[in-house]
């Protein structure tokens, strides 16, 4: 064999290369893929040994109204461990946030994409940008300092409840619900536009009957993404809601949500005890909504598709 | 002249138009008579949809674009100030080179410058949807469907939705860049019917790369080069004796 045959048998250096990055990208994947089904897992067992080892109701736990998990109830010999409180918490602010964010973000938005393009993208763009990265923590102190104080003083109370954590949520998934949906109108063919002023829409209709209605579901997707981040968002609710872990029934009382109670009182526990159990089963809970939230995103982003 | 029975239903003199600094158009004097076909054709970039825009002033969406000369479309003067564009793009239809229905369903597609323009009696928009889909030679195809969505159709279906939206509108003038050029040969052919059905009806003028098809269904054909209108006549003399040289060497297939 002639050494040109012998090198076209061999092979070439960039298949190489190609099976190397096939072989990393494939260990990556496994990686992740491993970690996700760990955590899954773990959370899992955790969170189902409050009802298969320390032999709680899931009805008492889901609908329970009173959350103590260290005094022993004495008529029925069980801890206090009504989660009802925290999961209403977590859906009210979540919902709240999202209802009041949700006009505003597509306000902001159509004004960014269809108004003032110029104006939207050399300002606002960089300042939602910038919103959307800011550490929880700081939207956690300036309503502690700025929002609870406002609302103290208005409805009198603490301040700290459930609207001083809508009020947070709100300016917190505002940005994240904003930019998405600018992207979303921004992806919106340019020929839906012009078809729609060419037949004789005016601004206003080519933006609400044609532009706003394509970019439904990508709305709906933004909408559900805040949603999502609102109800998973531990610290900055933590410091606004109050953290007593008590049935709602208004919004300027102190409140809780799953997710400030899991933080809460993690540290405090004993692993394997009861009271830690049942806090793997809120973590549980929030687990399994934020596959909620996912499977919802899919589903609208496959109704979007089949139009 | 304020005479809708005028002899031509528009009449452009000395278009001119910048994008920018750049003119694109350099005095173009076109008329259109009130029924027919007028084709327009010549090379890539020699103005021609330049000049189909700036006739229902669609570079109005953009900034930095100048148009000057006199437009008068039925008596209406096209860049009055006093002309409300919503109005004129009401009574010029136009359809694009890509099928574009709204992703809605067909019914909905045909009826939206009918809603817009505040129609809402059911009898009335079924009757128009039935009749613009049959216009648009695509009634037969859907009218079992008209309720599914405007985008599972077939490519040169969506172009006659397209067509029929704007026919639904009973415009007076119907503007076409390249409604063709994005479909199959069959397609095409259909579209084709179409618009020889209707052009005993409406004055339309369509853009289109495609000799052939500018011979098979226009009955006047302008030639562009650059910004300029070199030469209007029957399609019959554009294609087999032209007057000018440039228009020659174009249909014979030797530029552009
Ligand atoms: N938005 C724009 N901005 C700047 N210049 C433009 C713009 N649109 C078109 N032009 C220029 O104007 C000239 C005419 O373009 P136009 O699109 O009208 O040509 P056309 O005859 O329609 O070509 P085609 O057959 O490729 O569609 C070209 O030189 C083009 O580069
Ligand atoms: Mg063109």
């Amino acid at each position: 064999m002639d050494k040109i045959t012998q090198k076209l048998m061999q092979k070439s250096e960039s298949t190489k290369k190609d099976s190397l990055g096939r072989a990393i990208s494939l260990a990556a994947l496994s990686l992740i893929v491993i970690v996700v089904i760990s955590i899954f897992t773990f959370v899992m067992s955790r969170g189902l040994s409050t009802f298969f080892h320390d032999g709680v109701h899931v009805k008492d736990f889901l609908l329970g109204s009173t959350w103590n998990p260290s005094v022993i109830n004495p008529q029925t010999k069980q801890p206090y461990i009504g989660a009802l409180p925290m999961i209403l918490g977590s859906f009210i602010v979540t919902f709240l946030a999202a209802i009041v964010a949700t006009p505003f973000a597509i306000g902001t938005s159509l004004f960014m994409t269809e108004i003032a393009q110029k104006r939207g993208a050399k300002i606002m763009q960089p300042i939602i940008e910038l919103l959307v990265g800011i550490p929880s923590v700081v939207y956690g102190v300036i309503g502690l300092t700025v929002i609870v104080p406002f609302i103290r003083q208005i409805f009198g109370g603490s301040g700290f409840g459930i609207l001083s954590g809508t009020i947070v949520l709100f300016v917190m998934i505002l940005p994240t619900i904003t930019s998405m949906t600018v992207d979303t109108l921004k992806s919106v063919p340019r020929h839906y536009r012009e078809s729609a002023l060419a037949i004789g829409a005016t601004r206003w209709q080519m933006i609400y009957k044609v532009v706003l209605r394509a970019a439904t579901p990508g709305i709906l997707t933004a909408i559900v993404f805040g949603m999502a981040r609102a109800f998973g968002e531990a610290l900055a609710v933590q410091m606004v809601i109050g953290n007593a872990a008590l049935m709602p029934h208004d919004l300027t009382s102190p409140a809780s949500t799953l997710t400030s109670v899991l933080t809460m009182g993690i540290g405090n526990t004993v692993m394997g005890s009861l009271q830690n159990d049942v806090l793997w089963t809120l973590a549980m809970i929030l687990l399994l909504m934020s596959l909620v939230f996912n499977l919802v995103v899919r589903a609208i982003g496959r109704k979007g598709e089949l139009k | 002249m304020t005479d809708s029975k005028q002899k031509n239903i528009l009449e452009t003199r000395d278009v001119k138009l910048w994008y920018g600094q750049k003119e694109a158009l350099h005095g173009i004097n076109l008329n259109f008579p009130q029924k027919g076909i007028t084709a327009l054709i010549g090379p890539s970039g020699s103005g021609k949809s330049t000049y189909l825009r700036a006739i229902n002033r669609m570079h109005d969406l953009e900034e930095n674009i100048t148009v000057t000369g006199s437009f008068n479309f039925n008596g209406t003067d096209i860049y009055a100030p006093t002309t409300d564009t919503v109005d004129l793009r009401k009574r010029i239809g136009m359809v694009f080179q890509q099928p574009n229905p709204f992703p809605f369903s067909i019914y909905e597609n045909v009826i939206f410058g009918l809603k817009l323009a505040g129609i809402k009696d059911k009898s009335a928009l079924d009757e128009a949807v039935e009749k613009s889909l049959k216009q648009a030679s695509l009634w037969d195809e859907v009218k079992d469907d008209l309720h599914k969505s405007a985008l599972g159709l077939s490519g040169g279906q969506q172009q006659r939705v397209s067509l029929a939206r704007v026919l639904a509108t009973s415009p007076e003038l119907l503007l076409l860049d390249e409604p063709t050029s994005a479909l199959d040969p069959v397609s095409s052919h259909n579209i084709e019917e179409t618009l020889l059905n209707l052009r005993n009806d409406y004055a339309m003028i369509i853009v289109t790369h495609s000799m052939s098809q500018a011979s098979r269904i226009s009955d006047r054909t302008a030639f562009f080069l650059s910004g300029n209108l070199i030469e209007l006549d029957d399609t019959k003399h554009i294609f087999l004796n032209p007057q000018k040289q440039e228009t020659q060497d174009y249909v014979s297939g030797r530029f552009g």
